[in-house]
């Protein structure tokens, strides 16, 4: 029941992708980002999103990721996309690139006594239009797959260490990096456990005949509650038990914490992170 | 009333077609008679929890059936009126069910199950005086209307037992119900559950790492290990070969170890005996023969000797007598 919920899940690997450093692949994936985003602004020059997707399909490759897996778990996207369709297209003003319409709509004997005609249209489409469709759409796709190869061949430990690196530099200004490091590590630690608790819960009272599929609104909620009340205290006892072993250790923000999994970058992240920009930028500024 | 148990050509694959696909039981074929006791063991991970989770239809069969009585479970679609009789045939207490208790009095706890069937409040406090008084609660309105929380974790246990008792169930399913408690409690939970099954005929099935429980409790034992049912027996011709047992990375229990050796020393104690009261007999047995006659004729295998002695009562007594008498050899 709950094993479908749309959380990229860490994928034990031994690919070069999975071997690489979380901070290289955010880094990148930054960069594909803004780059995408910055070459949306030249109508029409496809370098810099032929590039980009060349390269994230090449990775996805080379992590041996199941691309059967990828389409369920990206179906739901291309929908939403396919929705937005027609009104990035129609709803985009600049040069005219196609007008349709107007369709007028005649409903005869409408309410019994009056012949109505309604004009739908005329819809303009614009070469902005189109150009907005295909570069979102494409920008939206590189996200989206880009930050699910991401999680699919990093652990969550590794990640949030990857970003509390690329965050340091703003303790200067006092922010509180390591604590908000230890934050996310804590709760990335609890996701899973608190969805295996629910689980649990929502068996042992589905063994009493509880359903939680059926029923009025009220009904539902009523039963969410009941799941709720275990749930929370488990959380808070566990809560309570890491914060104790935390202590026993002697752990402290004081100190600088150091990391587990986050270690020197490697000649593979140098490679990737100086190919990567150089190959995108001179696809956006050469090609097309 | 009683129902049994039966599984053919059971297999069980969690998230089926994702890369974390993992098979957690695999063909498995096994009869769990009606008003039999049946302890499930095996190592952890071993595939324990998910075999139980198919006898009340909280997961289904990848491949092959479950059938309790006239409801059957396959990998098609099962009907859920079908599915909500199943659960109320088969209770189903999980690992620590005292984390699992939500309502705000014991009262409404125990009547949430009842309450789900949609019978009359007269009846439903009818069924939770009872189930409470099975599991040897206090049934006052007083303790009834105190909150689940505010017992101790053995308490709390046997309120989630008795909210499972509630719903009636002709098959008891326990997940390691004596994990964690003390010794009292332990003792307490066992007298319950062979209560439960003498007077209301239920058919009790449990899980258990405690070879010494399965001993005392069960008359069939199933042994799973890596997905797979690999022994299953009466716990005496188990423990007469602990080979396999300890293949599947388990232990007999100590008293049956304790026969087994003694045996090899040239103790008349057969290894079939692994009850404190089975073991005492024996010792008892022995004693009066070694005193009778020298040692080693009661270790030429012949048949133990009745004596007219209550047994156990001169086990203790006799102990450092028959130590000695083991040293002297």
């Amino acid at each position: 029941m709950l094993n479908n919920l749309p959380i990229g899940v860490y994928i034990p690997g031994q690919t070069p992708i999975h071997r690489l450093r979380a901070r290289t692949k955010l880094l990148v994936l930054i960069w594909l980002a803004l780059l995408c985003f910055v070459a949306n602004h030249k109508r029409f020059h496809f370098g810099a999103y032929v590039a980009s997707f060349s390269l994230l399909a090449l990775a996805l490759l080379i992590a041996q990721v199941d691309f059967g897996y990828i389409w369920r778990r990206m179906r739901l996207l291309v929908i939403l996309l396919l929705i937005g369709v027609p009104f990035s297209l129609a709803l985009t003003p600049g040069p005219t690139w196609h007008t349709f319409g107007p369709i007028n709509l005649h409903f005869d004997h409408l309410l019994h006594f009056q012949n109505v005609t309604i004009p739908l249209g005329p819809i303009v489409v614009t070469y902005d239009g189109i150009w907005f469709m295909l570069s979102f759409g494409a920008i939206f796709l590189l996200l989206y797959l880009g930050s699910m190869l991401l999680t699919l061949t990093t652990t969550p430990v590794a990640l949030a260490e990857g970003v509390m690196l690329l965050l340091r530099p703003l303790r200067r200004f006092g922010l509180p990096v390591e604590e908000f490091g230890l934050m996310t590590l804590v709760s990335l630690r609890f996701i899973p456990v608190l969805i295996q608790e629910a689980e649990q819960l929502m068996k042992a009272q589905i063994s009493r005949g509880a359903d939680f599929t059926t029923g009025s609104l009220t009904a539902r909620l009523r039963r969410l509650g009941s799941l709720l009340v275990p749930l929370v205290q488990g959380a808070l006892r566990r809560a309570a038990n890491l914060s104790s072993a935390l202590d026993a250790r002697g752990y402290g923000v004081t100190n600088e914490a150091t990391l587990l999994h986050e270690g020197r970058l490697g000649l593979l992240d140098w490679l990737v992170l100086l190919a990567v920009p150089i190959i995108t930028a001179l696809a956006y500024w050469k090609l097309f | 009333m009683s129902v049994g148990i039966s599984i053919e050509h059971l297999t069980h694959i969690y998230n089926p077609r994702t890369p974390t696909a993992r098979t957690a039981l695999h063909d498995i074929t096994m009869q769990i008679e009606a008003a039999s006791c049946t302890a499930i063991v095996g190592v952890t991970g071993s595939g324990k929890t998910t075999l139980v989770q198919h006898f009340n239809g909280l997961l289904k069969p990848t491949e092959g059936s479950v059938r309790v009585g006239d409801i059957e479970v396959t990998s098609d679609r099962t009907r859920s009126a079908d599915l909500r009789k199943l659960r109320r045939r088969v209770g189903l207490l999980f690992q620590f069910p005292e984390a699992q208790l939500f309502a705000p009095t014991i009262y409404d706890d125990v009547a949430f199950g009842p309450r789900q069937l949609g019978l009359a409040e007269a009846v439903i406090r009818m069924r939770v005086i009872r189930a409470l008084d099975a599991v040897a609660l206090d049934t006052s309105s007083e303790f009834l209307q105190r909150s689940p929380f505010a017992l101790s974790g053995g308490q709390r246990r046997r309120v989630a037992l008795a909210g499972v008792l509630a719903m009636r169930p002709q098959v008891l399913v326990l997940d390691e119900p004596s994990a964690g408690l003390d010794a009292e409690a332990r003792n307490e939970l066992y007298a319950r559950l062979a209560e439960l099954r003498a007077n209301d005929g239920l058919t009790l099935v449990f899980i258990s790492h405690d070879m010494a429980e399965v001993a005392a409790l069960a008359d069939r034992v199933f042994v799973m290990a890596g997905g797979e049912l690999r022994l299953s027996g009466a716990p005496e011709d188990l423990f007469r070969q602990p080979d396999d047992l300890i293949a599947c990375g388990l232990v007999p229990p100590p008293l049956a170890q304790v026969t087994r050796l003694a045996q090899e020393h040239g103790w008349p104690a057969q290894p079939q005996h692994f009850t404190p009261e089975q073991v005492a007999t024996a010792l008892a047995a022995g004693i009066s023969s070694a005193s009778h006659s020298s040692l080693s004729q009661a270790a030429s295998g012949s048949p133990l000797p009745r004596t007219g002695e209550g047994p156990g009562v001169g086990a203790s007594n006799h102990n450092h007598h028959m130590q000695g008498g083991a040293d002297a050899e």
